[in-house]
């Protein structure tokens, strides 16, 4: 855990002092304003706003569509499912810088450039192999017997999915959560490609303008002081909900 | 008799419901995902520097692919990686969240703690692994050092560069270990109780009881490592840019490189879709060995 | 199924109020409009922010919308050019700009600078920053400037004094700065300070960049291409001779550290790898752009000076430059925004921000720019240099391959593994399907 009080200690560091070598741990002056310079030299504040509210949306999107689609692939029987699962699978495995364009010309004749629309509305449709992947595996895990007996009293799927299912995959659903939260909150290659317009850009954006250009890099302190304020909230999202994993949750309530 | 049409009509039933369950996935597969899909696998057949029109090349490209040195390269280097990386992250991903899975007062800052690597995005990790790995000050050679060994030039030596990669890859366990925390939350502590009172070990309790329960989680950290180790980039771009001398030339770095520096589209999009199949044929291996197994304990099976 | 209904019921709602939300209501105006993209950190941007506030209120008529583009901008213009939506001015570098140009997708400028030639008076402009932006067959200047980077060498005086050398500037002033008393001086200033076997202290460094290793070979007098480019010319004897010169800095004089001793001594966590700062090397042959990171720094007294020479003076020189899309449907108003970057107020600007040599002669001569604070007391070499420089992308259309597979060459050249000879040869051979 020594890298983050490496962090830390940069992130408070004068610029120069930064690279001197060997390391120095303790800074011999802490700039405490860094963190408040890093965070008004862009308006961080709008940034903010704007991750928020795309990653909440898309968790929204991503816990609706996921699970039912996962569902579906792990409870009903139809025909086709399993190769209609490996293309679920199947959209992993193409690297993302393939489709990069054919995806920005689509959005280009949606009119949904350099808007939050492209970051939030594949999220409502599944576009999220790894979720469907990983609730359908937990859904595999509840037993049967229940929803069998709900069968049998007529109840539809959707009962079964919404009163039974959901519930017992409480650790999943978290899961879930947590990775897209993550994932998206932390991605800047999509709104890199969709954003033009900087009121509209993400945290992620943000940092990865830090990095830019070739001009001065004497801000490498504000550099790690800013990205330790955009993992915070990703640590406290964690803390948060990893609180539901607690041992010992009882699957299954039948005695036989 | 008409328990068997009751039987079809319920079948029909449950499937309607089944489409109708992934429509949302399906309208999206269909208008987000399929297009870009087909469009790049077409592009493939192409010459295509982004600008001006596409040239038809039918299966050149793939022709030419197999007598490139690098593409062979770039997937050697791929190849040692995953299956270096693969193995390590999951076994250290599984024992830490056996660890994580007390409910003793305070885990919730052990799991944070253990889950922060994940969350620090890529360059900020390379930026990091880089200090650690300094052939002199770096932390690693100097733990080494301790224990009388001389550590390697790490990233600026050939032989190795893809363990010092294997060992980052180390660094990112947050999500395995999440996945398997969320798994054994569903191990019924009736089995554990049972059987400690039938006096099994240890060691049998987590052959025959935990590993077997948790096996649809293992499944998945399996086949998601190997999508996404083949598909490693950011940290190959950001810290060795491929060298030294392409000894960390990752399959989708030069994919990239094809596209976006070199200005071959039609090129990469064939790179593309041959590490698909790749990646496509080892997940069939893996879910047709799964019957094998991974155990359900819903038991509808796959 | 009726829960399904109400699922779905709010389903659409939520769809509906996410695309009310994030829809963007546009009031008409009759303003021009251009769109302007470039990359560039916090400070650039910035910067360019001024510049676009600065001509928006000189040119009430048109509207400038900014697109800042902080990654992997290239990438991101050629997925615009495909969805046929670039910007009308952009930001540019010479790497791509080539096959840009000869795909047509860029406006030769030629009409606009006839129709304003002040811009290519040498006695008012640096004119020199236009050649990388110009078509060598046809002559066509196709993007506008705002200033040239040139390399210098920059010294670490302390550690001149300290072993009793005149300064680079000194051998300059003499006609004495060449490779061979570069040589001799870079020996003089490599030692093992505390006596455990270990250098602490080098010379020099070397990196392996184009632009870099490139300047060698033209000081001897050698060159990467042929006058017509239709030929590698890398492995005759005069490019040979600068690549192994280059080498032997590492490990036949061993002033120079290898890529694993550079991040001993902590060259990976300074801006650009720039040695000067660790207070451990006591030359850094690098572009100028660095001087802006070297204000920074206060343990040490530093200057800069002129490549060495051998046969001549060389050195790369690049800048960045505006290009505009020949599709554009504003190109008048594109060209009034394109060229105000060489005007005196964004000039000045751009002096005051230090990363580049301005274009405009007198602003950059003048003391905003050339005695801004922290600046070195040889800054005009900078300037200087301008007029031996020359750039390093060459107008091939498989460059970008070409200069990517000498790299690697040199990469295991600069790791020991094989001699110039061997190094050029190989690139000769690697790169003759791609010279036909």
């Amino acid at each position: 855990m020594l890298p983050f009080f490496w962090m830390l200690s940069t992130a408070l560091k004068e610029p120069i002092e930064v690279y001197s070598l060997p390391i120095r741990w303790i800074p011999k002056n802490p700039q405490w304003g860094n963190f408040y310079k890093a965070m008004t030299i862009m308006p961080f504040g709008r940034y903010f706003l704007n991750s928020i509210i795309i990653t909440s949306l898309c968790i929204l999107g991503t816990l609706i569509s996921c699970s039912l689609a996962a569902f579906s692939f792990a409870k009903l029987r139809f025909r086709g499912k399993d190769l209609l699962f490996l293309l679920v699978l199947s959209t992993m495995m193409l690297p993302a810088h393939v489709t990069m364009i054919p995806k920005y010309v689509l959005f280009k004749y949606l009119k949904w450039l350099d808007t939050f629309k492209p970051l939030i509305v594949p999220s409502f449709f599944g576009v999220g192999a790894f979720n469907i992947f990983l609730l359908r595996q937990f859904f595999l895990g509840i037993p049967e017997e229940l929803a069998d007996a709900a069968r049998i009293d007529g109840c539809s799927s959707f009962k079964i999915y919404w009163n039974l299912t959901l519930p017992l995959a409480k650790p999943t659903l978290i899961a879930v959560t947590i990775f897209d939260f993550m994932g998206t909150w932390n991605d800047f290659m999509s709104p890199l490609i969709y954003i033009n317009s900087e009121k509209r850009w993400t945290v992620s954006l943000a940092l990865a303008a830090f990095r830019g250009g070739e001009g001065a890099e004497g801000i490498f302190n504000l550099m790690m002081a800013a990205t330790i304020i955009v993992i915070l909230p990703c640590i406290i999202v964690f803390f948060f909900f990893q609180r539901y994993f607690i041992q010992g949750v009882v699957v299954t309530g039948l005695k036989g | 008799m008409s328990s068997k049409r009751k039987v079809s009509r319920l079948y029909l039933k449950e499937e309607r419901e089944a489409y109708l369950f992934l429509l949302p996935w399906m309208l999206g597969f269909i208008f987000f995902t399929s297009g870009p899909m087909i469009a790049s696998l077409i592009l493939s057949l192409f010459e295509w520097n982004g600008l001006t029109s596409p040239i038809w090349t039918g299966v050149n490209n793939y022709i030419n692919i197999f007598h490139d040195p690098l593409f062979w390269q770039s997937l050697k280097v791929t190849s040692l990686y995953s299956f270096g990386s693969i193995p390590i992250r999951i076994l250290f991903g599984l024992l830490i969240a056996i660890l994580m899975n007390q409910a003793i007062k305070g885990i919730g800052i052990f799991r944070t703690i253990y889950y922060l690597p994940s969350v620090v995005s890529g360059v900020a990790v390379a930026v990091l692994w880089r200090w650690l790995l300094n052939p002199d000050f770096g932390l690693i050679n100097i733990l080494l050092s301790k224990i009388g060994l001389q550590g390697p030039a790490w990233l600026y030596d050939e032989k190795w560069v893809i363990p010092a990669f294997i060992l980052m890859s180390l660094w990112s366990f947050g999500s395995i270990m999440i996945v398997f925390l969320a798994s054994l939350q569903g191990v019924p502590t009736e089995l554990y109780e049972a059987a400690k009172v039938d006096g099994a070990n240890p060691w049998n309790i987590f052959w025959k009881i935990t590993i077997p329960l948790i096996s649809p989680a293992l499944l998945f950290n399996l086949i998601n490592s190997i999508i996404g180790s083949f598909q490693v980039f950011t940290a190959g771009y950001i810290m060795t840019n491929g060298g030294p001398a392409n000894a960390s030339l990752f399959y989708v770095l030069y994919l990239y490189r094809n596209a976006f520096v070199y200005f071959q589209l039609g090129y990469s999009s064939a790179l593309a879709y041959i590490l698909f199949l790749i990646i496509l044929g080892l997940t069939i291996l893996m879910l047709k060995s799964s019957s094998a197994w991974v155990y359900y304990q819903g038991g509808i099976g796959r | 199924m009726r829960k399904n209904r109400n699922i779905w019921r709010g389903f659409l709602i939520l769809m509906l109020l996410v695309t009310l939300l994030m829809t963007s209501t546009t009031i008409g105006n009759t303003k021009i409009k251009i769109r302007y993209s470039s990359w560039g950190d916090p400070a650039e941007l910035e910067l360019n922010k001024r510049i676009i506030a600065a001509f928006e209120a000189k040119n009430p008529d048109i509207e400038v919308e900014f697109i800042p583009i902080v990654e992997n901008y290239e990438d991101k213009i050629t997925a615009m050019y495909v969805a046929g939506n670039e910007p009308d001015v952009m930001y540019t570098s010479p790497t791509r700009a080539y096959d840009l140009f000869k795909s047509g997708l860029i406006e030769p400028l030629d009409s606009f600078f006839k129709a304003e030639p002040q811009w290519l008076d040498d006695s008012k402009y640096f004119t020199r920053a236009y050649i990388p932006y110009t078509d060598r067959e046809t002559r066509q200047i196709y993007a506008t400037v705002n200033g040239t980077n040139t390399w210098a060498v920059f010294y670490n005086k302390d550690m001149f004094t300290k072993a009793g050398l005149p300064y680079p500037n000194q051998y300059d002033e003499k006609n004495n700065w060449t490779w061979s008393t570069f040589l001799t001086v870079t020996r003089k200033l490599t030692k093992d300070l505390n006596g455990d076997g270990k250098i602490d202290q080098w010379g020099t460094q070397v990196q392996n960049t184009a632009r870099f290793w490139m300047a060698f070979i033209w000081q001897n007098g050698g060159d990467l291409f042929n006058k017509s480019l239709t030929e590698i010319t890398i492995d005759q004897p005069k490019a040979v001779e600068a690549l192994q010169f280059i080498q032997d800095l590492v490990y036949k004089y061993q002033v120079a550290p290898t890529p694993a001793q550079l991040e001993s001594i902590g060259a990976a966590q300074v801006p650009r790898g720039f040695g000067l700062f660790t207070n451990r090397v006591a030359t850094c042959i690098w572009q100028t752009y660095i001087v802006q990171d070297a204000k920074m720094i206060k343990d040490f007294k530093w200057d800069m000076a002129h490549l060495p020479k051998k046969v001549t003076r060389a050195c790369a020189i690049s800048g960045g430059a505006y290009r505009i899309s020949s599709r554009s449907k504003n190109k008048e108003a594109a060209w009034r925004f394109a060229k105000f970057f060489q005007e005196p107020e964004a000039q000045r600007m751009i002096a005051e921000a230090g990363l580049i040599t301005p274009f405009d002669r007198s602003i950059a001569y003048s003391d905003i720019f050339l005695k801004s604070p922290g600046a070195p007391e040889h800054h005009q070499v900078r300037l200087e240099a301008i007029e031996y420089g020359r750039p390093a992308e060459y107008q091939h259309k498989n460059y970008s391959k070409i200069v990517d597979i000498a790299t690697q060459e040199i990469d295991l050249m600069l790791l020991g593994k094989q001699d110039a000879k061997e190094t050029a040869r190989k690139i000769k051979l690697r790169t003759a399907s791609l010279m036909q």
